[in-house]
């Protein structure tokens, strides 16, 4: 698993490739934390190179959300597809990301 | 890490069914290879379309990550054993092992408005897969089996 970030602007971007589950959420969990001490007010997921994921990555994702929301700003999630994409919708999770 | 593996023809004729053995360490670093093996395997599965794929993949994960992770915390010296069978229609999934009992039977749903960050895994195998069997005790034994008939084929 790869995350990538990418301050612009009003924006932060985070690029997620690779496996995202139990074995690698520890590693994303730091990025996630530091993106939101920094109380960015928009931060978009981008799933496009995202492979694999689990209910522990899931969390990681939803505990940013969570997080940065309750903080005043906005996330967006992107590009999920294939098996990230079924779990998402699985967990009704799509349409409150925007997918 | 692979076992045994063979193929056999049905005495009803209703085809052929390959059967494999595997055996982990249970830690979370032979999560990736597990994955990748039974992804291998559900290949046998001649029906199987990139639904079914995703499905039995995401389903044995979390099982996988439930022994692992609950069923021998605390310990490192814990062995996984899996046993796939697969016929052109569909699969099942053994997975045994020797830890505690995981409460796999708990098929309580989620309130999932709430968007929890844990407690999805056992929810999301019985959403995934047709059949669940758990039988605790030593050993362990979950038995998981998708079919390519299913109506969890369309879903989620």
């Amino acid at each position: 698993m790869k995350c990538t970030r990418a301050d612009l602007e009003n924006e932060v971007r985070l690029h997620i490739d690779g496996a995202l589950d139990a074995l690698t959420a520890r590693d994303i969990r730091p990025i996630f934390d530091q993106v939101v001490a920094d109380k960015p007010k928009k931060v978009t997921v981008d799933l496009e190179g995202l492979t694999l994921i689990d209910s522990s990555g899931v969390g990681a994702i939803v505990s940013l959300f969570k997080r940065v929301k309750a903080d005043g700003g906005n996330v967006v999630v992107m590009r999920a597809h294939d098996q990230p994409l079924a779990v998402l919708k699985l967990l009704k999770l799509d349409k409150i990301f925007g997918l | 890490m692979l076992r045994n593996t063979s193929t056999e023809s049905s005495a009803n004729g209703v085809g052929d069914v390959t059967r494999v053995a595997l055996r982990f360490p249970a830690v979370i670093g032979y999560r990736p290879v597990a994955i990748d093996l039974v992804s291998a395997l559900i290949r046998q599965v001649e029906q199987a379309d990139g639904n079914f794929r995703n499905e039995m993949v995401t389903a044995f994960g979390e099982a996988f990550n439930n022994i692992v992770i609950h069923g021998y915390r605390g310990r490192s010296d814990g062995m996984l054993d899996i046993e796939a069978e697969m016929t052109a229609e569909e699969m099942t999934i053994r997975l045994i092992d020797t830890g505690r009992e995981v409460d796999f039977n708990d098929v309580e749903p989620p309130d999932l408005t709430t968007m929890p960050e844990s407690g999805m895994g056992v929810f999301m195998i019985h959403a995934l897969v047709d059949e669940v069997i758990y039988r605790g005790g030593s050993p362990n034994v979950l038995s998981l089996t998708k079919r390519t008939t299913s109506e969890n084929q369309e879903a989620p």
